[in-house]
């Protein structure tokens, strides 16, 4: 499989998430990518990027809701 | 016409162009003769207690086709008493006044040694001395040369011996068999040296006979390590010069030297950070005449650029010269095949079928049923290997794609990341 198919389907996730104002709550980095726990309300839901363009994509996301929060 | 003329720390010269300390500079008679064809300067062979020599001393390297990529030698400093390099050097300044002469300097580490040889040596109107901490080979087995260059007290400690007495500008030569070449440029800072010059020369083993199983270079079926200079090792003398060009605690000039061979070369190193460079290999590959195109070239390239002076190349590129954690994740390039131009010959496909990302799909053209190849941008990660390899010309490059996302490097992801675990 081309690894973009899986890149574009991390970014999706996530970005279907963030449009349903779910927030980024916390980041582990491990071996096997970012873990992402992302909140809204009461719903909490975890998400693993693997490829290192979502990761990359990760991070500006995260500096936009960071920015957002000041 | 630009105005090749340098100031090398208080050093001036007509060019930029040295020969470094090396069998080119072993006589009056040669440098005479390098002056003749153009020469800017010449580092001479390095003075001393004369040594013995074995035969033989040399080996290159060819690689597909291209004499002499590497060169490696086991020849030691001059074996020449001091009295008769003095009257040769004595002469040939009186000969060529505006000509660099630089005296290469290796004695014991003791500071009755290098005061006495400074002394002796700068009588003779030489114009700077270099002290050859550098020399992997022979003499470091007798604690000179590269032995005492890779410890940065006693770089720092012989320089300081040095400048005790001399009057005249001394740079301090370092060698690359060392993890960080900018710990020890720093210590020949803190020995007050007015300049550095690098790369010596890397230990190496030019090859080994298949048929006799002698080492190559022998002597009588013994081998022993030798130094690598030549075409091979401009990468990693390029580097070290950017390196501590862009140090600020290394605040001197510096004078480049590591397989430099033609103008281009020698305007790489510039711009990286050098204000001269040293040439060995080339002109004992080609003889002295090649400084004749690298000037022509030099001076055509400066033009070209509008500069007036080739000191107004030095150092350009260094701001551009960084650690990695500070280039931009975001930014991105991908390959374009110009199927005009390709031969297909695949070698792109296999490359990057093989030992990168898989996206050179090959396809038939549907109208001409000729065989083409395509790039799947989307999974291109601009490696570049395919242009590498591709031996066309124009068939493939690789072009910028507009960013999607904003610049971010690595270091400022690790911080972003740090701040947001902190808050939470």
């Amino acid at each position: 499989m081309s690894e973009f198919v899986q890149v574009a389907a991390e970014i999706a996730q996530l970005d279907e998430l963030l449009d349903k104002e779910y927030k980024i709550e916390s980041i582990i980095e491990n071996l096997d990518g970012s873990q992402v726990i992302l909140k809204y309300d009461n719903h909490q839901t975890e998400l693993n990027i693997t490829t290192a363009d979502a990761r990359k994509y990760l991070s500006v996301k995260l500096k936009e809701q960071m920015e957002h929060n000041l | 016409m630009a105005d090749l003329r340098i100031n090398l720390a208080g050093i001036e010269s007509p060019n930029p162009f040295w020969l470094a300390s090396a069998p080119p500079t072993n006589s009056g008679y040669q440098v005479q003769r390098a002056f003749e064809a153009g020469w800017g300067g010449a580092v001479w062979k390095t003075l001393g207690d004369p040594i013995l020599n074995v035969s033989s001393r040399f080996a290159a390297v060819s690689f597909n086709g291209q004499q002499v990529a590497g060169f490696n030698n086991i020849e030691l400093i001059t074996d020449r008493p001091l009295e008769v390099n003095l009257k040769e050097i004595y002469e040939t300044k009186k000969k060529f006044p505006n000509h660099a002469i630089i005296a290469s300097l290796m004695v014991e580490p003791k500071q009755e040694k290098w005061h006495e040889i400074v002394k002796r040596v700068e009588d003779v109107g030489v114009d700077g001395f270099e002290l050859n901490f550098g020399c992997p080979h022979g003499m470091a087995e007798r604690g000179m040369g590269s032995a005492s260059g890779q410890v940065p007290a006693l770089v720092e400690k012989q320089t300081a011996w040095a400048k005790e007495v001399a009057t005249k500008p001394v740079i301090v030569k370092l060698t690359p068999n060392i993890t960080d070449i900018t710990v020890t440029a720093e210590a020949a800072v803190q020995g007050c040296a007015d300049a550095i010059s690098m790369i010596n020369t890397i230990n190496s083993l030019a090859g080994v006979d298949l048929n006799t199983w002698n080492t190559i270079p022998h002597v009588a079926g013994k081998g022993a390590h030798g130094g690598y200079c030549g075409p091979a090792v401009k990468p990693i003398a390029l580097n070290m010069v950017g390196e501590c060009a862009r140090n600020k605690h290394i605040n001197v000039p510096i004078s480049g030297i590591g397989g430099i061979s033609s103008w281009q070369d020698a305007a790489e190193f510039l711009l990286m950070g050098a204000t001269g460079v040293q040439v060995c290999t080339a002109a004992m590959h080609h003889g002295f005449s090649i400084v004749e195109d690298m000037i022509d070239g030099l001076n055509n390239y400066l033009d070209e650029k509008g500069l007036k002076s080739v000191m107004d190349l030095v150092g350009r590129t260094v701001p551009k010269y960084s650690d990695w954690g500070n280039l931009d994740l975001n930014y991105k390039i991908v390959a374009d095949i110009n199927n005009e131009v390709c031969i297909n010959c695949n070698k792109c496909h296999i490359a990057c079928e093989d030992t990168s990302h898989q996206c050179i799909e090959r396809y038939t053209d549907h109208d001409t049923g000729k065989p083409m190849l395509k790039v799947r941008e989307e999974d291109c990660v601009g490696c570049n290997l395919c242009s590498i390899v591709c031996p066309v010309d124009g068939a493939i490059t690789m072009k910028e794609l507009p960013q999607t996302l904003p610049s971010m490097t690595w270091n400022e992801r690790q911080a972003l990341h740090h701040a947001f675990a902190k808050n939470k």
